[in-house]
């Protein structure tokens, strides 16, 4: 008398959608680039080592560097190879987030199509600089999704010249955006890997708990 | 004289046993002469003394049910009372811990039989249902946000308008009920065919031929076994089976 695998059905695990979108204008030249893209790859890394995460997370990746690019359409890591971001150009900001958000409706859509369940997506926003093109749409329409809860928004400012204003529009009101503590790329997103991987049952509309002491390990808390 | 046989298992979660969090679920059952009741709690993870909560909302059920159950059946009321009663026991609890009762929040699927008499109440989220002669079907499937992770709770205020209730005579044709958790349910109930597993029927067939222990033992060990992907959340189920049925059906 046993059960084995093959007396269970396997619904599909459900989601979590998290859009990376990440700044690759000029400025970022040198380490940052550097560091980011080891961020990127310990991200990868650590999402692929847990064995919940590997199959929940589903990552969208949008570098604005001169242009928009969707370097990653919504994938499981087991599908996504180690981005290799080179670093140049101005900073279209408010067409990336576009972009992000756009992709992020598609894909809830592409859940609903296929009655995959999934979590409240995520959509991280790393600049060290200022955009160069408008951001008022995109600030609506993250404000938007925000305020119905459809959303966690996590605005990262990378070294000192990034503007925390502009971050600080795309962020939730009740949550400001943070500094990166130098060139943690890498505590940053070991640290957004295992958030992503603790996501517990909560009331519709609850803002997601964070390991607010891991936060002190990447960023730099006034 | 219908009599009823029960099975309850609740396992910890991947997640919970890595972390060193306590299982969060909680399913009780009561089979006692005509009166029989099934009580499953899924605690909030959000929710830091979820696991109290759980026990709380599950044995209130189970008790008030059993002390007051034609009164709860025939009063329009009958389900405000029940949430009442546990949310009662509930804030008692957070006064004696200082903390908030958010702190304890937990769903709640409760179902009580007595003479033929279906008394049920769903708020949140896993799967109800029963087996009759033509096969199992889902009683209800709850209530939950637009988000897998996001429910509702005893303690919600979208609990009265959310909960699924009902009353009902049973019928002779239902040889049991049963109750599964989200994590459960994601194993066992196969969302696209609207279908049952293999592991619930053999769960099913097993009651028949296996003492309670026994049958607790083989599925928690088989289950414990499986890759960490399938009983990542907390994994409870509890069925009622109708003995009576049985033994006609065996004949």
């Amino acid at each position: 008398m046993n059960i084995d695998i093959s007396d269970l059905v396997e619904n599909p695990t459900p989601r979590t959608p998290i859009a990376l979108v990440l700044d690759t204008s000029g400025s970022m030249e040198g380490e940052p680039i550097k560091e980011l893209n080891e961020g990127v790859k310990v991200f990868i890394d650590e999402i692929r080592n847990d064995e919940y995460a590997r199959y929940s997370a589903e990552i969208c990746i949008v570098t604005f560097g001169k242009v928009v690019t969707l370097v990653q359409d919504f994938a499981t890591v087991d599908r996504i190879p180690y981005p290799s971001f080179k670093a140049g150009g101005s900073t279209p900001m408010g067409a990336a987030v576009l972009e992000a958000t756009n992709r992020l409706e598609n894909r809830k859509s592409y859940y609903k199509e296929f009655g995959i369940d999934y979590h409240r997506p995520w959509m991280v926003l790393m600049t060290d600089g200022k955009p160069t093109d408008s951001i008022d749409e995109a600030v609506r329409r993250t404000q938007e999704m925000i305020l119905n809860k459809k959303l966690e928004v996590f605005p990262i400012a990378v070294g000192s010249e990034a503007d925390m204003n502009t971050l600080e529009k795309f962020a939730n009101p009740k949550r400001r955006p943070l500094k990166l503590k130098g060139l943690c790329f890498k505590e940053f997103f070991a640290w957004l890997s295992k958030s992503v991987a603790q996501i517990s049952k909560s009331s519709p509309g609850d803002r997601i708990k964070l390991d607010l002491e891991g936060i002190k390990g990447w960023a730099e808390l006034e | 004289m219908t009599s009823w046989k029960k099975f309850t298992l609740s396992i910890r979660g991947r997640l919970h046993e890595k972390e060193g969090v306590p299982c969060q679920d909680r399913v009780v059952g009561m089979s006692y002469g005509s009166f029989a009741a099934l009580a499953l709690s899924d605690g909030a993870g959000s929710a830091s003394l979820s696991h109290i909560g759980s026990k709380i909302v599950t044995n209130t059920f189970l008790h008030f049910l059993k002390a007051n159950f034609s009164e709860v059946y025939e009063k329009d009321s009958g389900y405000l009372q029940v949430i009442e009663r546990i949310r009662y026991n509930l804030e008692r609890q957070a006064k004696k811990f200082n903390v908030p009762v958010k702190e304890f929040s937990s769903t709640l699927i409760g179902l009580a039989l007595n003479n033929e008499k279906l008394f049920f109440i769903h708020v949140g989220d896993g799967i109800a249902g029963f087996v009759d002669t033509s096969g199992a079907k889902v009683l209800s499937k709850g209530a939950k946000g637009e988000f897998d992770n996001e429910t509702y709770f005893v303690t919600s205020e979208e609990a009265e308008n959310t909960m699924v209730c009902l009353k009902d005579r049973t019928s002779e044709n239902i040889s049991a009920f049963f109750l599964m958790s989200d994590g459960a349910s994601r194993i066992l109930f196969d969302k696209k065919m609207n279908a049952f597993a293999p592991a619930f029927w053999k769960i099913m067939l097993w009651m028949d031929n296996c003492d309670y222990r026994c049958l607790k033992k083989i599925v928690g060990n088989s289950l414990k076994a499986l890759p960490a992907h399938y009983i990542y959340d907390d994994f409870s189920i509890g069925v009622l089976k109708r003995v009576k049925y049985e033994s006609v059906a065996r004949t």
